[in-house]
């Protein structure tokens, strides 16, 4: 299997199920035990998939007024995480189709780099390495922007979200086989804006 | 075969591969992950969701509104000068807006302020400048369509028509950089700043005059442009051959005429 050593990013251990039953009923305080353990993940999920700050906090709001509207639906005896994620990557899908989130891409700004942020936010006191990876995050970042949504949904789900290729298929509203061949297309136009570059 | 194998991928791949997955896990802004939460918690988050969005439309319109007021100061500005007269005997025929005016005194230069079409008895005359840009005189007997004087900055390209009489033109200081072109049922007088006169009978055809810089003159259908030095004429006959000769006399003296009347106007 193509397993990179693998990191699953934004994988947390799901709420006990008492919990989930309180946010069914919209408890403020459950709301904010769930808001605290998965925010982090969803936001980090749309930021990723769009490549913008501003686009990812529109997205990360939105998800969660999708979750508090839906949380009567919320099943306390499962993992709410994958529900959560779907909800995100829709949200992300639905941006992509707007012609908004077309004109915010040309208009991104550096201070989007999440280079700056890594740095930023790294914590360790390191500064060369905290460089060095900050610079390989920026061009890894920079090649991902220039694919298309649809193309970098499969490499980010996969790769970086640690997903098969089956729940990318779920998540993306595809066949197991056509979300395969976008992986494929993906990672190949990927390693060609890559290329020389990682070194 | 559910996922891909290792050996599937490039070694370019691979790398792409493993760097997707290298990439950091990016945070939210503290003070924004913040006001979510408690608008979240509080089942607010619509609202908020809602006045972000009136904010950000707020502010995208008072972006285009502000662009869009610049953009019409620029085109403002950007304006060339209206046409003065200096002078005018006897009565203008203008048109303005498809009506034809007899005008006389300052009602003549109301009407062509933005260069309009414009006809003399054979008694008349008018002495115009654009200030600073352009000098015009007309004899009797001309039927001229008046260009408008050339913009500022951009768009400096100007037209006008000689559809018969005489017609001696001057360029000023802030001319530099623009185009004329002056056209006949002949030909076209390309000027890049200079002092001419176009000249124009229905019998005889056109001819330009060069008095000082240089102009090209085009004329019927697929001829090469005829250049047309300082102290020159192109004569221009209806369906024959361009010919180039000394400057005429009389136009000379007109131009001499315009330049010092309209030096000061033109910042000469």
């Amino acid at each position: 299997m193509t397993g990179p050593p693998s990191r699953s990013h934004g994988a947390v251990p799901p709420l006990e199920p008492a919990v989930l039953e309180r946010v069914r009923n919209r408890d403020p305080e459950a709301l904010g035990l769930l808001f605290e353990r998965y925010f982090d993940a969803v936001y980090a999920r749309v930021y990723r998939l769009l490549g913008e700050r501003p686009a990812a906090e529109d997205a990360a709001s939105e998800v969660f007024l999708k979750v508090y509207r839906a949380a009567h639906q919320l099943d306390p005896g499962r993992d709410p995480a994958p529900w959560l994620m779907t909800i995100a990557t829709n949200v992300c899908r639905d941006l992509w189709r707007s012609g908004a989130y077309r004109m915010s891409r040309r208009a991104a700004s550096a201070l989007d780099d999440p280079a700056v942020e890594a740095r930023l936010t790294s914590g360790a006191n390191e500064p060369e390495r905290d460089a060095l990876a900050g610079e390989r995050d920026r061009m890894v970042h920079e090649a991902l922007q220039q694919l298309p949504p649809q193309l970098r949904a499969a490499v980010v789900l996969h790769d970086w979200q640690g997903m098969s290729h089956q729940e990318v298929a779920a998540a993306l509203g595809l066949e197991h086989a056509a979300a395969r061949k976008r992986y494929s297309r993906a990672l190949a136009a990927l390693a060609k804006l890559l290329k020389g570059k990682l070194k | 075969m559910s996922e891909l194998h290792e050996s599937d991928l490039t070694p370019a791949e691979r790398e792409a591969r493993d760097a997707v997955s290298a990439l950091s896990s990016p945070r939210p802004d503290a003070a924004y992950r913040q006001r979510v939460a408690r608008a979240f918690v509080a089942g607010s988050l619509e609202s908020t969701i809602r006045t972000r969005r009136v904010l950000a439309l707020r502010e995208w319109l008072a972006v285009v509104g502000a662009a869009a007021a610049l953009a019409l100061v620029a085109l403002a500005l950007n304006r060339g000068p209206d046409w003065r007269v200096i002078e005018a005997h006897g009565v203008v025929f203008a048109e303005v807006d498809g009506r034809v005016l007899a005008l006389a005194g300052t009602d003549v230069e109301y009407a062509i302020r933005r260069g309009t079409r414009v006809r003399l008895p054979k008694d008349g005359s008018l002495d115009i400048v654009a200030p600073g840009v352009l000098a015009m005189s007309l004899e009797g007997g001309a039927d001229v369509v008046l260009p408008r004087a050339p913009n500022r900055w951009w768009w400096r390209a100007a037209r006008g028509r000689v559809n018969v009489g005489n017609a001696f033109i001057s360029t000023g200081r802030a001319f530099h950089g623009a185009t004329l072109a002056m056209a006949t049922p002949e030909a076209v007088a390309h000027v890049t700043g200079t002092s001419l006169a176009v000249l124009r009978d229905r019998e005889a055809g056109t001819c330009v005059c060069v008095m000082a810089g240089h102009v090209i003159v085009s004329y019927g259908q697929g001829r090469e442009s005829v250049p047309v030095p300082a102290g020159k004429r192109c004569i221009c006959p209806p369906g024959g051959e361009a010919e180039i000769a000394p400057i005429l006399h009389d136009s000379e003296h007109a131009l001499h005429r315009l330049n010092e009347k309209s030096a000061a106007a033109l910042g000469r």
